[in-house]
């Protein structure tokens, strides 16, 4: 069955227009200072910034791609996505170490999207 | 008989409506026959009117070199009324609606003075605490506008003590509702302005070295917030982590709302800067309203107490005390000149205008840094520049 390019388009155009804003854990390694570039972007909101030694995170929430400076990094959309990645674990876990039990420690969550961001 | 009846019902209509058109004092279509003081001109000789450019009204005036067309029109292009909707209305008579954006849910203040939930991109139009003739009411207080912020007291619905980590240098405000009180502290942060908070009366503390505080409850509290800044904000229930609320973001497209030759805009302001001072060196802007590009008409300067325009090349201010809670702001522009007012404490102050705003494709209500407060009553006038008498008319 062929589905005409009209429909298709119109689609496609209907998918993009209600995704939404989506979720960005953000990891900045030192020395890249995640408050400066939280102060400078537009367009996403951003949650408290959590530290440690090997860097820091933030979550950022709002439409699109952020733009990353160099050497930060785009962990995922939602904790279990992070956590279930052995290398983005890794990751994670030198900046927020796990706790006594060794289960990750989430940080932040935007208001009334606990669910979404798999808390 | 037939067509006499028919004759007489629409006699009788003309007649109807020349009365009626007589008791409106409608103008004669085409000639005016008050001035712009609401005085009798000379039926003799009633001014001659015409539409100008843009669908504007012009009356022709005598002048030194004879008589002159001149802008009459005195009515906004657009009014926002921001009360309990996003509804604005046109000079052309139609009706649209800005479009508003929030990525997460919010708290506001209803009637009553509860904390109700608004959900995703749903704007808010929150009550105050206000003072009146018969005592202080939750009185509606317009469009809520607030910047992002996250709630780092955990299970804030049920405060407990607690040591809370602060990543990063600034503002912290603390606020409590309840019988009790909350004291924060340093643990491994250090700063100024430690302190308890009672309900009513919140606490703004200063992080010069980030690290660790401690949060020591007494008494039975309903709900607790800590979060940067130096003014309280909505209300953020919080469980096992810190929870963000994220900004309020209003727009209104600009096309054929903006004249970079002339025009006039005006908004009423909330503040929700209770203590009524800025804290010394709180470098926050409020961009009331916001054409793009470092552009702006109307916004508030905390570090020097003023409100101020920028047309992308100079800036103009009037000054503006914090301890104000309800203001109303205009700017006006025209030629090389623009000039700001700060109607409610009676400042204004001229300057020199580049002649362009270069308003982008949306004009921003609120946000961008933070104008935490409530806007309401946002009016603009195309190609006029209102005098000084009609600001102060408004």
């Amino acid at each position: 069955m062929r589905v005409p390019g009209a429909l298709l388009f119109t689609l496609v155009m209907a998918t993009t227009a209600f995704a939404g804003p989506g979720n960005h854990l953000v990891f900045a390694p030192p020395p890249v200072d995640l408050a400066a570039f939280c102060d400078g972007l537009t367009g996403f909101d951003h949650t408290n910034i959590v530290s440690g030694p090997g860097g820091g995170m933030v979550w950022l929430r709002g439409d699109g791609e952020p733009a990353l400076a160099d050497g930060m990094s785009d962990l995922g959309a939602s904790y279990p996505e992070v956590w279930t990645d052995p290398e983005r674990r890794g990751i994670y876990d030198t900046v927020l170490p796990p706790d006594a039990g060794g289960y990750p420690r989430p940080f932040a969550v935007f208001m009334g999207c606990e669910e979404e961001m798999g808390l | 008989m037939k067509k006499t009846v028919a004759a007489a019902m629409l006699a009788l209509a003309l007649f109807v409506f020349a009365v009626h058109a007589h008791a409106e004092g409608m103008v004669d279509y085409g000639r005016i026959t008050r001035n712009l003081n609401g005085e009798p001109l000379n039926p003799a000789a009633p001014m001659r009117t015409k539409l100008g450019a843009d669908g504007r009204l012009m009356g022709e005036f005598p002048s030194a070199t004879g008589p002159a067309w001149k802008d009459m029109d005195r009515q906004p292009w657009l009014v926002m009324p921001l009360r309990d909707n996003l509804k604005y209305y046109m000079k052309d008579g139609t009706v649209k609606e800005g479009m508003f954006t929030r990525a997460s849910t919010a708290y506001y203040r209803n009637q009553y003075g509860t904390w109700t939930l608004a959900a995703a991109n749903e704007a808010r139009f929150g009550f105050e605490n206000m003072s009146t003739a018969d005592g202080w009411h939750w009185t509606k207080a317009g469009y809520t506008d607030e910047d992002s912020v996250a709630n780092l007291a955990l299970q804030s619905g049920s405060p407990a003590s607690q040591t809370v980590g602060l990543s990063t240098a600034g503002y912290y405000t603390l606020w409590v509702e309840g019988a009790g009180n909350c004291a924060i502290a340093a643990n491994t942060a250090a700063g100024t302005g430690f302190g308890t908070a009672t309900d009513g009366s919140y606490v703004v503390i200063n992080i010069t070295s980030v690290g660790t505080v401690d949060l020591t409850v007494t008494g039975s509290l309903a709900r607790f917030q800590l979060e940067k800044g130096c003014n309280p904000t909505s209300y953020i229930p919080t469980a096992t982590v810190p929870v963000t609320r994220a900004a309020d973001m209003l727009t209104v497209p600009s096309a054929g709302l903006v004249d970079d030759a002339a025009g006039t805009l005006a908004l009423d302001y909330y503040s929700l800067q209770r203590k009524g001072v800025a804290p010394s060196g709180f470098a926050k802007w409020y961009l009331l309203v916001d054409f793009g590009a470092s552009r702006y008409p109307i916004g508030l300067n905390s570090t020097v107490a003023k409100v101020q325009g920028n047309d992308g090349t100079s800036s103009v201010s009037a000054d503006f005390d914090w301890g104000q809670k309800v203001c109303t702001f205009v700017a006006g522009w025209g030629g090389a000149t623009r000039k700001i007012y700060n109607k409610t404490q009676g400042t204004d102050a001229s300057g020199t205008y580049d002649g362009s705003w270069d308003a982008g494709p949306s004009i921003e209500v609120g946000r961008l840094s933070g104008a935490n407060g409530h806007v309401s009553n946002l009016r603009i006038w195309k190609g006029v520049r209102l005098k000084d008498s009609e600001v102060n008319g408004l």
